[in-house]
């Protein structure tokens, strides 16, 4: 093995590192900490790329590279998931907005006093 | 009256993402929908309103009818005496509270009150001195008020000036006939008086006035029933109680003139019509809330304390023979409303008419006395009306406040959740340049290792 792959492994442990936190936080539904840790991960993700190596990993590397880039889809899948669901929640306190705004009697689309049954 | 909470504004979303424009259109969707179910709650905001609307309405009819029979009552208790006169261009009379009716001989007008009034014996020109030594005494009544004048102001305008400066109740002026200054000094009051200007008062006091018996003015001199009665006005309100009488002339020889105070029809008339006006008000807003339809205030409880007030009206029954309305020409017609009937109220002789006033009792008794039960309905912080209103008025505030918390809360939630999405929005940007990298890396890490790119097909 060559010597520039000890760096490769230890960015690549923690690549592995970031990405398992990252995963764990969107899972959870802590999208703010999970950005911050998205945006160290691209950080270490660039400067993996700026010494990988054009000669062969070793078979531990490479699973660990492949196992990033596939939990890195599980966690763009996570995200988006939480960001449906804030998307969902905000639908829903907008409703109760509404609601609430012409209960008491300020509603956008009354201009006599009642709304009519369409919508 | 409900009150605005704060004013929705549709949350505005602005990403990286594809998904931004999408989302927006999805949270302008969501809210318009949101207002479809609220037909229910923002109608029963606006019936309340309407009850309202109506309740104050209605509360001023009733309030109106309860004035009426407060008058009635007013007009029974005081018999409905009014005051007349035999001849009012010697005096006329106004019933101010007596309570029994009587008769008043008036007679030996022989004068009115006036003022008294004096004018200088001499003229002068605008510089002359008018006191010898500079210093001159007013008298009025028993009083007497010393001027002590300087050369500046030892003149007519100065004297006149210095007269009104004492505000005693005379005014002096300076009358101007042809180029002549004559000083005038006049009471401020009628009534017989003394009224004069000395000059050098503690020397040789010389009055400088024509005071005579005919300017001192006069009191008002009659008799009333045989005494002498002497006033310092022509309004006289001290001598027969509850009445007062304005003298405007004086009697002829052997002439009398007869005050009368006796029940006065046309006020019990025109207090029979008021009654009938308010009542017949009040009578078509009640018939609209007992449509078939039904007006906002149908199934209140109010509604039906103000017709058992109206039916107890119409069905009063006292004793005696002037017994109900009925009787005074108040007709209850086919459609519930009253009529007044003039003509059966002018055919009541004087005897009847003095029993009408059993009928219209005071504020407490016969028809005045129904005012108490509408007095209930409208009185303006205790009435039931009033009571109705302020449940309502409590109930919208406090519904005001919670929902205006609410909206505060869901504002506070609604940023917080922004600032997730915008962060979900950015990583998922981010992510997907990372991953891009990390599939180009691969890519090319297997083009190293095997030759060729193993996830191609």
């Amino acid at each position: 093995m060559m010597d520039i792959c000890e760096p490769i492994e230890e960015l690549l442990r923690e690549l592995e590192h970031c990405t398992e936190a990252a995963l764990a936080e969107a899972r959870s539904g802590n999208v703010l900490d999970a950005s911050k840790t998205i945006e160290y991960r691209g950080d270490v993700v660039r400067r993996l790329t700026g010494i990988l190596p054009a000669s062969t990993l070793s078979y531990q590397d490479w699973n660990r590279l492949v196992i990033v880039h596939f939990q890195g889809n599980q966690l763009a899948d996570a995200i988006n998931q939480a960001r449906m669901e804030a998307a969902a929640r905000l639908v829903e306190m907008s409703r109760q907005q509404a609601l609430l705004d012409c209960m008491a009697g300020v509603c956008p689309s009354s201009s006599s006093g009642q709304i009519s049954e369409t919508a | 009256m409900s009150s605005t909470s704060s004013s929705f504004a549709p949350l505005q979303f602005t990403g990286i993402s594809q998904y931004s424009t999408d989302f927006q259109q999805i949270l302008t969707r969501a809210v318009s929908i949101a207002q479809i179910p609220l037909l229910g709650l923002t109608n029963e905001q606006t019936t309340i309103d309407r009850q309202e609307a109506t309740l104050g309405n209605l509360g001023s009819a009733v309030s109106n009818v309860t004035s009426s029979l407060q008058q009635i009552g007013s007009l029974g208790l005081g018999q409905a005496l009014g005051a007349s006169s035999t001849n009012s261009t010697v005096v006329t009379a106004t019933a101010t509270g007596a309570t029994a009716p009587a008769n008043y001989s008036i007679t030996q007008v022989s004068s009115l009150a006036t003022a008294a009034s004096v004018t200088s014996l001499a003229s002068y020109s605008p510089t002359q001195a008018v006191s010898s030594v500079g210093k001159m005494q007013l008298v009025y009544g028993s009083n007497t008020y010393i001027l002590n004048l300087t050369a500046s102001n030892n003149n007519v305008a100065g004297v006149a000036a210095a007269i009104n400066a004492l505000g005693v109740g005379v005014n002096a002026s300076v009358l101007t006939p042809g180029n002549s200054a004559y000083l005038a000094i006049s009471a401020n009051s009628p009534g017989q008086t003394t009224l004069k200007l000395i000059d050098n008062p503690t020397g040789t006091p010389t009055e400088i006035t024509n005071s005579n018996a005919s300017n001192q003015g006069s009191n008002t001199n009659f008799y009333l029933n045989g005494i002498a009665v002497s006033s310092p006005n022509t309004t006289v309100n001290s001598v027969i109680p509850g009445v007062t009488l304005k003298f405007n002339g004086t009697t002829a020889v052997n002439e009398t003139v007869t005050v009368r105070l006796a029940t006065d029809r046309t006020q019990v008339a025109s207090a029979l019509q008021g009654l009938v006006t308010s009542y017949n008000t009040l009578k078509s807003q009640m018939d609209a809330q007992f449509t078939t339809a039904g007006g906002p205030l149908s199934g209140n409880n109010i509604l039906y304390q103000i017709r058992r007030a109206m039916s107890s009206i119409v069905q009063y029954q006292g004793s005696g023979e002037i017994s109900n309305l009925a009787n005074v020409g108040v007709q209850v017609q086919q459609n519930g409303q009253l009529s007044f009937d003039q003509q059966t109220f002018n055919s009541l002789s004087d005897a009847q008419i003095t029993k009408v006033m059993n009928l219209l009792g005071s504020t407490t008794t016969g028809i005045g006395g129904l005012q108490g039960s509408f007095s209930q309905i409208s009185a303006p912080v205790t009435g039931s009306i009033a009571t109705q209103t302020a449940y309502w008025n409590d109930r919208a505030a406090k519904l005001t406040a919670q929902i205006q918390d609410r909206n505060s809360a869901i504002s506070r939630l609604q940023a917080s959740i922004n600032s997730r999405l915008q962060a979900a929005d950015a990583s998922i940007a981010a992510l997907t340049s990372q991953q891009s990298v990390l599939t180009a890396s691969i890519s090319s890490l297997q083009y190293v290792s095997y030759g060729k790119n193993t996830q191609s097909a």
